[in-house]
């Protein structure tokens, strides 16, 4: 029965590390390393470990425009579905709204459908006017908000919910206004949880494909995923595009460590008593 | 200090009147208690004078103003709300200076002030501290210290002591009684602690149902209650009733008699004018016991001297002082 829990462990192990590993191993290549000519086979581990593909894509400046184009497309799908998320959120949380359920599955609607189906009309929607005189990262930013501000208000209305009406009422008694009230009292409070939606925003939009590419083919700005992509259709040398996956991977790994302890205190905020 | 006037006072929740056209006047400096069962109507009340809920009708008057359209902040009014409400993410001393700066007082009053209410409340060495590390009974005196340093006309205290343990309830109950001593403020007090409403308050206000059955003094109210709903409600253990018929005060009317366990006495050979029972349990709280005697299925309690002890299972007879005996109305329950 061990011996068998074993196995079963590593069998799993395998497939969530082998891809993680040879994406490493690729990126760290040396040519001759990959470029076999079926003379011999590839081996294990590169015979010259090398740096030189991170070199390559430091001094690319596509490569480094595009990492920005992605940034800040996240910085605007989190800009964006906070200040919408937030104050719908708090409505949510504090007032009686007649249909409350009918509005909270139109706000996931647009998640019940496969991406590729939802995209067309909201590509369609943002590429005429007048979003299309947008900046391609806006015009990104807002599809990715789509995606994301559903989630944002499930868990920013958790996080409202949690925070007792006795600290608005007490106040209000005090001498608060509603917005000092709200920027004082309820935002220094919820801020651990909408931190947790706006990371979760940052990921969704990081990692997001289908929205980003239909709406910036045409031009020449775009985000990594889609970089990959066009890179991949050139057929270059697997060098190369594992160390873009791998330097789109890293922020993501390094932020989930730094972050994730945050993030779970913030998907389960009831702690405010 | 202030006087806080309510007028035909009635709040509907949809269809549900939690505060039922009442009327009371708190004099000046005066300590008034509303008492009554969960969901009677009391806490509504205590917000409605708050202006955290608008009245569905009649007027709240402080100091003969009308303040029904008057914002919390504009009503010279001071809460504290029995959860305490006290800031998570602020200290002690940023908690009591909340409502001070944001009357955009001078820093020196606002130190002073903060200064006045830790020393008053026994806080010193405390203020730095964030309310998850004090104990229950500081953050309760933080957060009527928050209250206080606002100077309110009228401080509004909504169940302050109910999530404090049993001894220290006890305490902070006699700590709130020389406080207000003290200050003189105005107070209405909510609580569902009959115990509590009577060591504390000048005046009690009995509600039940959204309706305020009886105010008086904790005396009044023991001694002559207005109806069977305040006889029972007030006192522990509660007045023993009896149903009775053909009283002489009132013909051809069904009467509930009632009588408070220490106005029997007991007796174990057989007495004249004494009801046969049979003697069952004692409840033992040092100072006093109570005996509960069977009456034919009815347990009637009884005080018994303190080193009195009267076994299981005896017949007793048990003699009423007739001058302490309550007459109520059984139809209605009011006192006749």
């Amino acid at each position: 029965m061990k011996v068998l829990k074993f196995v079963l462990i590593g069998v799993v192990l395998f497939f969530i590390i082998f891809p993680l590993f040879m994406m490493t191993k690729y990126s760290i290549s040396d040519r001759e390393s990959i470029v076999t000519g079926g003379e011999y086979p590839e081996p294990f581990f590169p015979f010259k470990p090398t740096l030189e593909m991170f070199g390559v894509l430091w001094s690319r400046s596509d490569f480094m425009k595009a990492g920005l184009t992605s940034l800040w497309v996240g910085l605007f799908a989190v800009a964006f579905s906070l200040l919408l998320g937030a104050p719908t959120a708090y409505a949510l949380a504090r007032f009686k709204i007649p249909g409350v359920a009918i509005l909270l599955f139109f706000l996931l609607s647009v998640r019940l459908f496969p991406d590729i189906s939802a995209v067309i009309p909201v590509a369609e929607l943002l590429l005429s006017r007048p979003f299309s005189l947008l900046p391609p990262e806006v015009l990104v930013g807002l599809a990715h908000t789509l995606l994301a501000l559903p989630y944002t208000v499930y868990i920013a209305k958790g996080v409202f919910e949690s925070i007792p009406k006795d600290l608005e009422e007490q106040a209000f008694v005090l001498g608060a206004s509603k917005s000092r009230t709200f920027f004082k009292i309820l935002t220094p409070l919820a801020l651990p949880g909408l931190g947790a939606a706006a990371i979760y925003t940052f990921f969704l939009s990081w990692n997001e494909f289908i929205f980003a590419y239909f709406l910036t083919f045409q031009g020449t700005e775009t985000t990594l995923p889609v970089y990959l992509l066009r890179i991949l259709s050139w057929s270059p040398q697997k060098n190369f595009i594992s160390t873009i996956s791998l330097l789109i991977c890293i922020p993501v790994i390094i932020f989930t460590f730094l972050v994730q302890r945050y993030m779970r205190e913030g998907l389960t905020a009831g702690a405010v008593k | 200090m202030a006087e806080v006037r309510l007028k035909n006072l009635t709040k509907k929740f949809k269809d549900v009147v939690a505060v039922d056209n009442i009327t009371l006047g708190i004099e000046d400096g005066e300590f008034l208690t509303l008492v009554g069962p969960s969901g009677c109507g009391k806490s509504t009340t205590l917000k409605a004078v708050a202006g955290l809920e608008n009245p569905s009708a009649g007027d709240i008057l402080i100091d003969g103003q009308r303040v029904n359209d008057l914002p919390p902040q504009k009503r010279h009014i001071s809460m504290v709300f029995q959860s305490y409400a006290l800031f998570p993410h602020m200290s002690v001393e940023s908690n009591l200076a909340f409502g001070l700066k944001l009357r955009k007082k001078s820093l020196k009053e606002k130190t002073d002030k903060v200064r006045w209410a830790i020393e008053l409340l026994g806080l010193s060495g405390f203020e730095k501290r964030l309310p998850k590390e004090l104990s229950g009974g500081q953050r309760q005196r933080v957060a009527l210290g928050r209250a206080l340093v606002l100077e309110p006309k009228v401080l509004l205290l909504d169940e302050p002591l109910s999530n404090l343990d049993a001894k220290l309830r006890l305490r902070m109950r006699t700590e709130l009684k020389r406080l207000h001593k003290k200050i003189k403020t105005t107070i209405i007090y909510v609580t569902h602690d009959q115990a509590e409403a009577m060591t504390l308050s000048d005046r009690l206000a009995v509600m039940k149902d959204g309706k305020i059955l009886q105010v008086g003094t904790p005396e009044e109210i023991y001694q002559k209650p207005a109806d069977i709903f305040c006889a029972g409600f007030i006192g522990s253990p509660p007045m023993n009733f009896v149903s009775g018929e053909r009283v002489p005060q009132v013909k051809d009317k069904k009467v509930m008699v009632g009588i408070r366990p220490e106005d029997l006495s007991i007796s174990l050979t057989e007495t004249k004018d004494g009801i046969f029972g049979k003697s069952s349990v004692t409840e033992t709280l040092g100072s006093d016991n109570y005996l509960y005697v069977d009456i034919s299925d009815l347990l009637i309690s009884v005080r018994l001297k303190p080193e009195e002890r009267i076994p299981e299972d005896e017949p007793a007879w048990l003699v009423a002082r007739k001058e302490k005996l309550h007459l109520f109305d059984e139809s209605t329950g009011r006192r006749v």
